[in-house]
């Protein structure tokens, strides 16, 4: 009777095991993630000093590892851009936070317009993104990302001493998707990425509310617009690119492009951003043992490789569309999912909490202020 | 053949030293900033730096992920073993 014994015991192990790794795991790294959707100060304050940390260090394009320096020149960027989008939104959610982190935005944006932030964009253009506002080269990404940094920052203070560049950034974007025939902007020269003309769109319409100038039309109209040509009928994702002339279709529907997109998009027009979060939830959304995941591309598509944007993709699920969909779960107050999806940003981006804050070791600059706008964007 | 306690004892050295590791390489590779680079990794990477990464994300999985289970499947197994080993054994004349 000894191996039926032995068969009893090694059965109760294994399903044990499964129970073990089905039930538990994901619980534990989502221990936190009820406390950052209610917005918990602690927290919210711990990963804020971490941050802090990276931008009073005065990054550079070599403390990025892309491969390319064109690309590290977009990281340092976007880490200045989204650590100030953290400060941001941190105020808006605990008025007692305001006069700091208003400081450390002013310190963001002087840092987004140094000469060394700005090279990457005027190595790109052949031009500066702003020394050349009353020419015609787009440069959508520095411009779009940057003025939403702007107008987050004149919400917050309406003397802000940026107004004036807010207001000649906003009217050289208006005047270029005026002039297009598409509506959208290139990112560079050649390429046009609608997930970044939702951030040049978002940007004007924070800039509607806090300069007192009304730009419903032209906002009704994108919106209209991108509606019937950036989505995809069949699946309700944004497209990641589209040709500069006509707008037709160079990359379809991706998950980094349209997760990225509804939280841009929230400061411009809830029901579009509420719309790209619940395509992005029914295409591409997952659970691996409990841990939200989210697909790069949808079902429908074989082999996408993915690219920088998405970050790596494993087994089709996508790092950067599941980072980017927290921000659009606590936008659209989805609690559940943001849950899973936090306990997926728990395992693997590792935090590690110490006296001058938290840090998700494996992130760097550009993944804790990612992380900081996403946990904590607005709904 | 080991002991109850032993067995236990061993149990918790294990899962002690896993913990160890993960917390030692965690501090360790904040200070680097080494790990960061997984997430850009291409063939720019030096190796060594994407091997301690990969070691970093392996411990992690398996003190995070898999650990849980060992344990609720070793306790389970340890407690089922004993009852049918007693059900087993014939019982004795008085």
């Amino acid at each position: 009777m000894k191996w039926r014994r032995l068969a009893v015991v090694r059965g109760v192990g294994f399903g044990l095991f499964l129970a073990g790794i089905w039930l538990v795991p994901h619980r534990w790294c989502a221990r936190e993630s009820r406390a950052w959707y209610d917005g918990n100060a602690v927290l919210q304050q711990r990963l804020a000093r971490g941050v802090e940390k990276w931008v009073m260090t005065g990054l550079g394009r070599q403390d990025f590892s892309t491969g390319t320096s064109q690309f590290n020149g977009e990281w340092l960027f976007g880490a200045y851009m989204m650590a100030a989008m953290g400060y941001g939104q941190t105020a808006l959610e605990h008025p007692a936070w305001r006069a700091r982190h208003v400081e450390l935005m002013g310190q963001c944006i002087e840092r987004i317009l140094s000469q060394e932030v700005r090279a990457f964009d005027r190595e790109s253009w052949g031009d500066d993104p702003i020394d050349s506002l009353d020419g015609d080269s787009d440069h959508a990404a520095y411009l779009g990302y940057f003025n939403l940094v702007l107008g987050l920052h004149r919400q917050l203070n309406p003397a802000s001493k940026y107004a004036a560049l807010n207001d000649r950034i906003t009217a050289a974007l208006i005047r270029r998707i005026e002039k297009s025939p598409t509506l959208l902007l290139q990112t560079y020269p050649g390429e046009v990425y609608p997930v970044d003309n939702c951030a040049v769109i978002a940007s004007v319409a924070l800039h509607g509310r806090t300069g007192n100038t009304n730009h419903q039309v032209l906002l009704n109209r994108w919106m209209q617009r991108c509606r019937e040509r950036y989505i995809d009928s069949a699946t309700g994702l944004l497209y990641q690119s589209v040709e500069r002339a006509t707008g037709a279709v160079v990359d379809g529907p991706r998950g980094s492009g349209t997760t990225l997109g509804a939280y841009f998009l929230s400061f411009a027009d809830k029901s579009l951003s509420r719309d790209l979060y619940e395509a992005s939830r029914r295409e591409l959304a997952g659970d691996i043992l409990g841990f939200g995941v989210v697909r790069e591309y949808p079902r429908s598509v074989k082999g996408g490789r993915g690219d920088i944007d998405s970050g790596p993709i494993i087994l089709g699920y996508s790092i950067s569309a599941a980072g980017f969909s927290i921000a659009g779960s606590r936008i659209h107050r989805d609690a559940e999912r943001y849950s899973r999806l936090v306990s997926t940003a728990y395992l693997f981006g590792a935090p590690l909490d110490r006296r001058d804050g938290r840090e998700y070791v494996t992130g760097g600059p550009l993944g804790n202020a990612l992380m900081f706008a996403l946990l904590t964007a607005q709904p | 053949m080991k002991t109850p306690v032993r067995k236990l004892l061993f149990w918790i050295m294990e899962i002690g030293v896993i913990g160890a590791i993960h917390f030692i390489l965690l501090d360790w590779l904040a200070e680097k900033n080494v790990v960061a680079t997984i997430f850009a990794a291409g063939t720019h990477v030096p190796r060594l730096t994407l091997a301690c990464a990969g070691a970093f994300m392996a411990i992690r999985l398996l003190a995070l992920l898999l650990l849980p289970g060992i344990i609720l499947s070793r306790a389970g197994m340890y407690v089922v073993d004993l009852r049918m080993k007693k059900n087993d054994t014939p019982a004795t004349k008085e």
